[in-house]
Formats: structure tokens, C-alpha cells, sequence
């Protein structure tokens, strides 16, 4: 068994897709490719692809994160050679490195994840207006947001998932940038952050009217974050 | 091309309507002088699993004149939000509207899906009646099953293809371009249309209605052909077989590759439309198969070849064709799947040798309870037979059955209804006697009201009453306690519309702009089917459904699909009828016992089996 770390984008009409679906057409593109796929045992034998952090549908990734397993070995340039044609519209194989197969988990490795966050807002959204709304954030002790979950809604507190952020207006546009906690504890979403800094700063808008870009996915190391992939 | 992207935001699943996904045609459209699209009226799953829009997207896109684009129905939050924001409806490839396309083609899978046709004809800004579309307005044709009994929705299209569409379209298309270039009107290129064999244009044909204002007669116009016979591929050779089609980006109702084995089936199951619409049997030679089967895994990436058609069991090289399929994908694990077994232990060997990949669960259609019901409408099936298919399975390791079944058949009594408990209970008996743990035991009963369809020998048939229906459902849940058991059954009232809109004259037409005013649409989806506001629109167009569904036709009445011939003879038909009376069985001609049917006297060919067998016809 051999293992790849790939870095990829989704955007383009792949943007819209959710991440099962990713998933699957990832899958379906290394069999086109005529990648050795590693498969688990059993009835059901499904093939070792697994994936940093889902990504929400929507929101473009440019630093994605997968992990392929093999049942042979292939160079990194073989593999990328092959399976880079036979990604469709709106996946872009970046890179790809073998991985020690004892290394530990891509899924339990990220800790953090960063993002950019881009959008036009109502006239009132002002270079002040968003300032004091950044202080106001980054200022309070807690942040509630009701998270939808299964049957209904959550309350969580998000403040302590928000690493860093910056917001900026610019000739009527509002970029932000975050670090936020990510992975299977403390999750934070982008859009969650939005909504509070709306809310909390009295701007009008809604997290839906923006565009999400997800730069990058991080480990913590000794207080050090270090980019995965 | 309109701003999709800035909607995607706000809907559920933006998947259905990006496009772009991986072999999706976007040819260039100024240089392309015929644009056509291909309407599925369901949502973007349905429609993608659907084998017809792939080969005709394949077979049109290849012509150098004319481009194909798809367009779905949109779900309602997408549909709310072009309306809210005026924007037409558009095409996935090229995100066009969908009025600036020359031809719209809309596939009739189903007739609860008639409220969505018309739905997305005002949602392009389409005038839904074809009376009122003139000048350089889409020409909006329509095929598939339900074009059987075009008249329903006969004021909605211009023409309609009646059978196989693979060659019938290019002489349509050769027609439409010529006429263009031509400069020839609207009208006349409808009259030229119909000139094509297999063509029906509703306008040019007149319904005569009895001094009572029911249906009397469907008279051509002078010079026009009294009767349109279907259309079909007659070559299995001919048939396509796409190996490159469109891979969708979202899951979808049958998320898989699909290698159609033949076309048409002739067990004669009398209830069956298909088995009649699509005759006879045209197999693919084994070589054939195996090629674009294999060609179609690699192309596509998928983890499933399923091998399609009527009944695929039957096919004469089964096993020789799903051995050399598998040994070519284990490696990579693709698994290959039958859409449903016949019930016998054939079909268990068959699905042991499917299953040396994937496992899932093993399902079959008994139809009936009783040996005597079964008979009636001439299912192949005996109680024997399907235990020891039910013991086959269970010896091989499955724990999961589902069994079909149709309630409502003509002649039932209740002693046919229980007989379905009796059976099912039996393949428990028989899971428990193989030796299933008792926890892991599952049986899924699932049964649907029969319909009477034009074109079958039960077309003379009233559906049974709603109440009745109503009724033996709950009979039969009464005797399904055990928790092993999970018992569904289709909505009586949907089937109700169902068996109005089957078997239903140009009349109806009304009704359906009736139930569009009422906000119907996406009937077939529980969520939205509103059987109150269906009755109001009978009510307003001054019609009684209960008259289309519960009647029961004299064979000396006309028939409003009477002018659609499907090649095969009304004494059949009314033999066939007379013969479920007796419960006498009439044999599958592919045992070389022709029935007379007049399928391939009619068409000219002879049903053809693989490597070379052909039954002999009359």
C-alpha cells in the first residue's frame, strides 16, 4: 500500500458539488486514469481516498487536500501525468507527494484552516463601520451562533475557533481574511464568522451574498502552524 | 448567457445546474445553424439516470448542423428564484434561454410529469399551446412511452415521435434544416413533418366528439396518414451503445453506467406497455457488448456497469457476457448489476455470479399472489419456482429479498391479496429453514396499483376504485406485523391521475392548464402532489376524472390512441384480453412459438437473438 498527499483546486461548476459527490467523481477519475486504487476488503470494497477536511458547496478551494492509497508504486510525476487529464471541469490536480504510509492522518492532522472572503455590501458598510466591527469581534469574550445541525439548531460559541481576522472595506467592498480552528474539534465556519461580524458590527448582508476561498489547511505543531500538503 | 452562477448560492443541490460536467458537448453557437434541447421534465437525478437523453444527446450532437443542449426541471426553490428574478429558463451547457433554441424536446417517461412540461415552457416564455406559437417560436416536439397516447397533451406540442428515436431525429432534423434554409413557414414544415414515418403532428388531425361531448373519433386531415406507426431501430447493430456519456457531478437516482443488452421484451406480461411499445426482441451480439462494456468502465470511471433493458435475464448470453465483463473489472472492483431478477433460481446463479464484487439486495417481481392471478396476467412465475429462487438467495448469502407486487389487477379478490402476505411469509419460512440469523433477516414488499395502459391487452381495463385500493393496502398491512418485514406501496391517488392521463383524450388538455393555475407540478413527488387541487381543475374544465379512470371501454368503441399504431394487431390484443379471463398463458416468442402479435409483419423484421438465433415468425 502506497500512499500520495495530492493538493488540488475546486472551483469552476465543481464548486457546486458537496463532498460526497467530490468524492465520488475523485474516485471515478482515478479509475479513468487507470490508477492501481488500493481497495479495503469485504463485500462492499471501496478504494482508500480520503480527504483533508469537507469542503461546503459553494466555497472554492485552492489549497485542497487528498490522500490515495495504491496497491503499486507510481512516481509523483507518473501519478500526476495520469490522473490530471482525467479530472473533469473544475478540479486542478497542484501536486502530488508520497507520503510515509506510517505518517499520521490527514484528517486527524488539520487544525486550522484559512480563508478569504470577498463581497459587496450596502452603502452604510463603511471603512469605520467595518473597523469597529472587527474590534467588536476580536473584543467579546463569546461569539453565540445557532449552528444547524439534524433536527433543528445549536448554540455554539464560535469566539474561541477564530484564530485571526481581518476585514477591510474597499470602494464598497468587504474582503476579510481568518484562521479559524477547523478539523474534527472546535470546527469553525467561515460563513459563521461573517454572520457575527454583520451581526455584531450592525451591517446589513448576508453571509449567502459573499464568496468563500478556502487558502489553506494547517497542523499546529508546537504552537507552530504549518501548511499541510 | 445569463448570470447563473450569481443563483447557485441560493438554491439546494447548485449541482443540478451548472453544467459543465465531464463529456458534456458546448459546441460553438454561432457556427452550429440547428439548436435543439433536450427537455426532461423531472429533476436533474431523474433525468440524468435516463439511458435515451444519453444516446440522443450522442447521436445529435454528432451531426455537424445541429448542437444538443439539456435542460431539467427546475426544483421549486430554483424555480421561485427565477421567477422572483425574471430570468428564463436556460440550458446547462451553454446557459442560454431556453426560447432561443430552435427545437424543444421534451421525453414523456411518465404522466405525472405533464404539469412539469408545461411548467417549464412558461418558465422559458414559451406560449404552452402550439396554436399560439408562431413566427421563429421553439418548435416543441415530445417522445418517449407516454407519446403512445399523445392526446393529453396533443394542444402542447407540435409533433410528436412515436417509438425509437435514433433515426426518426435525423430525418426530422434533415426536415427542419432544409426547411429553414428554405425559408418555409411554420405550417408547412409541420405538414412536412408529418410526411415522416413514425411522426404525429396533432394538428393535423381532428377529434370528432358524440352529441354528449365525449370522444368519438381522431380523424386525419386530408392527405395526411390515418394511422402514424412507431419507429424503430430494426438493426440491433444500430442501435448506440454510448460509451462516453455525460458523467453527472451530483449523485443521481441510478448513479452508474448503463449497457443496454437488447431492446423489447415478449413474456407478454398482459399489464406490461413496454413489453408491446418496444417490440420485438432485438439482442446485442455478445462481441458487441463486451467491447463497449468495457470501453464504457474505462471512459467513465464508474464502480457499476448495469446491463439495461426489459428483462435482462433473459438475454441469451448472460452468463458468458457477465464472466468475461468481470474478470476485465475486478481488479478495479467494478461491479456489474441487473436492474431486477426474474424469479427462479436461474436468476440466483446469475446474481451469485454478479456478486463476486458487490453485494446488495436481491429483488423480483412475482406481480401476483395467487398461481391464478399470475396467470391472468400472464406472469411466468410459480410459488415453487420463486422459493426456490428465495432459498437460492438465502443458500448464497443474502439476507435482504424485496419482492413486487401490483394490486388492482382485473379479476383480483381478496384471496389474491392475501396471497401476497402467504407468499412473502413463505420466503421468510424459507429465509429462517436456510439458516438466516433472525435479526438479519430482511423482506421488502412492495406493491404498486396497476394502471391500465394504452396499446396492452388491458386497455379496455377500468382501474380499480381508489377506496378499493385503499382498502387492500391496509388488508395488507394488517398482515405484515412481523418486524422483518417492511411493507410500501405507491399512492392510490397518484395512480388515480396516472390511469386519467394513460388512457386520457385531447380533452384533458384543459385540465392540465387548469392544474398549472393551481401551482401543480413535480406530481409524481409526494411533497408537492396535491390531489385537491387536481380535482378543482377537473372541476373548472368541466370534466370527471373518475369517468377516464374507472371507465371501461366496449371493444367496439374508438380508442383515443387509435391512430398510433405500434405494429402490433388489435386481435391480439383482444385475444390476449380474453385469454387473462381464462387464465390461459401465451408463450414468450423468443421459444420460437410466434403468437402473432403482428410486430414483425408489420415493422418487416423478426425478432433476433444473439449469435445468430432467430425465432421464426408467422
Amino acid at each position: 500500500m502506497y500512499r500520495y498527499r495530492l493538493t488540488f483546486r475546486k472551483d469552476g461548476p465543481l464548486r457546486w458539488i458537496g463532498h460526497l459527490d467530490l468524492a465520488r467523481a475523485f474516485e471515478r477519475a482515478c479509475r479513468r486514469a487507470g490508477l492501481p486504487l488500493f481497495y479495503s476488503e469485504g463485500f462492499n470494497p471501496r478504494p482508500r481516498i480520503v480527504f483533508a477536511l469537507p469542503l461546503r458547496v459553494g466555497v472554492i478551494g485552492l489549497r485542497e487536500l487528498v490522500e490515495v492509497y495504491l496497491r503499486v508504486p507510481v512516481t509523483n510525476e507518473a501519478l500526476k501525468a495520469r490522473l490530471a487529464p482525467a479530472l473533469p471541469e473544475g478540479l486542478a490536480l497542484e501536486s502530488v507527494r508520497r507520503v510515509q504510509r506510517e505518517a499520521p492522518a490527514l484528517m486527524a492532522a488539520v487544525d486550522r484552516a484559512t480563508y478569504r472572503v470577498e463581497g459587496t455590501t450596502g452603502p452604510e458598510v463603511t471603512p469605520e463601520a467595518v473597523r469597529s466591527g472587527l474590534q467588536a469581534v476580536l473584543g467579546a469574550g463569546e461569539i453565540k451562533i445557532a449552528r444547524k445541525i439534524k433536527d433543528g439548531a445549536k448554540e455554539c460559541d464560535i469566539r474561541s475557533g477564530i484564530i485571526s481576522l481581518d476585514a477591510r472595506c474597499i470602494n464598497g467592498r468587504l474582503n476579510m481574511a481568518m484562521t479559524l480552528r477547523a478539523g474534527q474539534q472546535g470546527n469553525v465556519r467561515p460563513e459563521e464568522v461573517v454572520e457575527a461580524l454583520l451581526r455584531i458590527g450592525g451591517l446589513s448582508g448576508d453571509p449567502l451574498d459573499f464568496t468563500y476561498y478556502r487558502t489553506g489547511l494547517f497542523t499546529v505543531l508546537s504552537d507552530r502552524m504549518v501548511r499541510l500538503g | 448567457m445569463l448570470d447563473v452562477e450569481s443563483l447557485l448560492r441560493w438554491v439546494e443541490k447548485p449541482g443540478r445546474y451548472t453544467g459543465g460536467e465531464l463529456n458534456a458537448v458546448k459546441k460553438n453557437w454561432e457556427d452550429t445553424p440547428v439548436k435543439l434541447a433536450f427537455a426532461f421534465p423531472d429533476v436533474y437525478e431523474v433525468g440524468m439516470s435516463h439511458l435515451g437523453l444519453q444516446i440522443l444527446y450522442a447521436v445529435v450532437n454528432a451531426r455537424a448542423d445541429t448542437l444538443m443542449e439539456r435542460v431539467f426541471a427546475p426544483w421549486p426553490d430554483m424555480e421561485a428564484l427565477l421567477r422572483e428574478r425574471q430570468i428564463p429558463l436556460f440550458s446547462l451547457e451553454s446557459h442560454r434561454p431556453v426560447k432561443d433554441f430552435d427545437i424543444l424536446a421534451f421525453t414523456l417517461q411518465y404522466e405525472l410529469t405533464y404539469t412539469n412540461v408545461i411548467n417549464m415552457l412558461e418558465l422559458s416564455g414559451v406560449n404552452p399551446l402550439a396554436s399560439e406559437r408562431t413566427g421563429d417560436a421553439p418548435l416543441v416536439i415530445g417522445g418517449g412511452p407516454c407519446a403512445f397516447n399523445p392526446e393529453p397533451l396533443a394542444c402542447f406540442f407540435d409533433l410528436f415521435v412515436i417509438g425509437e428515436g435514433e433515426e426518426v431525429i435525423h430525418e426530422l432534423l434533415d426536415a427542419y434544416h432544409r426547411g429553414r434554409r428554405d425559408g418555409v413557414k411554420r405550417g408547412d414544415l409541420l405538414s412536412a413533418a408529418a410526411a415522416i414515418p413514425g411522426v404525429y403532428v396533432p394538428s393535423l388531425y381532428s377529434v370528432v366528439y358524440r352529441p354528449d361531448g365525449k370522444f368519438a373519433a381522431v380523424e386525419p386531415h386530408p392527405g395526411i396518414p390515418a394511422r402514424v406507426s412507431k419507429r424503430i431501430v430494426k438493426d440491433a447493430d444500430r442501435i448506440p451503445i454510448p460509451v462516453d456519456p455525460v458523467i453527472p457531478t451530483i449523485e443521481t437516482v441510478h448513479d452508474r453506467g448503463v449497457l443496454e443488452i437488447f431492446r423489447g421484451c415478449t413474456r407478454g406480461c398482459r399489464f406490461c406497455q413496454a413489453g408491446i411499445i418496444y417490440r420485438p426482441v432485438r439482442e446485442q451480439e455478445l462481441e458487441r457488448l463486451l467491447a463497449q462494456g468495457r470501453a464504457l468502465a474505462k471512459n467513465t470511471g464508474y464502480d457499476e456497469i448495469s446491463l439495461s433493458s426489459l428483462s435482462s435475464v433473459d438475454y441469451s448470453q448472460l452468463l458468458p457476457l457477465i464472466d468475461r465483463l468481470l474478470s476485465t473489472f475486478r481488479p478495479e472492483r467494478v461491479g456489474v448489476s441487473l436492474p431486477s431478477l426474474r424469479a427462479d433460481a436461474f436468476s440466483v446463479e446469475v446474481a451469485r455470479h454478479l456478486r463476486q464484487v458487490r453485494k446488495s439486495t436481491l429483488t423480483f417481481a412475482p406481480e401476483a399472489g395467487t398461481q391464478r392471478l399470475r396467470d391472468v396476467v400472464n406472469k411466468e412465475v410459480t410459488r415453487d419456482a420463486m422459493l426456490d429462487a428465495a432459498a437460492a438467495a438465502f443458500a448464497a448469502g443474502w439476507f435482504r429479498v424485496k419482492l413486487y407486487f401490483m394490486i388492482g389487477l382485473p379479476t383480483e379478490t381478496e384471496g389474491d391479496i392475501d396471497g401476497i402476505a402467504l407468499l412473502a411469509h413463505e420466503v421468510l419460512q424459507v429465509g429462517e429453514r436456510s439458516g438466516i440469523p433472525r435479526n438479519r433477516l430482511r423482506l421488502t414488499v412492495s406493491t404498486s396499483c396497476f394502471i391500465p395502459k394504452a396499446h396492452t391487452p388491458f386497455q379496455w381495463e377500468p382501474l380499480a376504485h381508489i377506496e378499493e385500493l385503499k382498502g387492500k393496502i391496509t388488508r395488507l398491512r394488517k398482515q405484515f406485523k412481523d418486524r422483518r418485514v417492511e411493507f410500501d406501496w405507491h399512492d392510490p391517488h397518484m395512480s388515480f391521475l396516472e390511469a386519467v392521463f394513460a388512457r386520457g383524450d385531447r380533452r384533458l388538455g384543459q385540465v392540465l392548464l387548469e392544474a398549472r393555475k393551481n401551482g401543480c407540478r413535480f406530481d409524481g413527488w409526494r411533497e408537492y402532489f396535491s390531489f385537491s387541487q387536481w380535482l378543482k381543475a377537473f372541476g373548472r374544465a368541466g370534466l370527471d376524472p373518475a369517468e377516464y379512470a374507472y371507465r371501461r371501454f366496449d371493444y367496439r368503441n374508438a380508442l383515443p390512441w387509435d391512430h398510433i399504431d405500434t405494429g402490433v394487431n388489435r386481435e391480439f390484443l383482444v385475444e390476449e384480453h380474453q385469454r387473462a379471463y381464462r387464465a390461459e398463458p401465451t408463450y414468450d416468442c423468443r421459444r420460437g412459438n410466434c403468437e402473432a402479435c403482428g410486430v414483425c409483419t408489420s415493422l418487416d423484421l423478426e425478432p433476433h437473438l444473439a449469435e445468430g438465433e432467430t425465432c421464426v415468425s408467422l
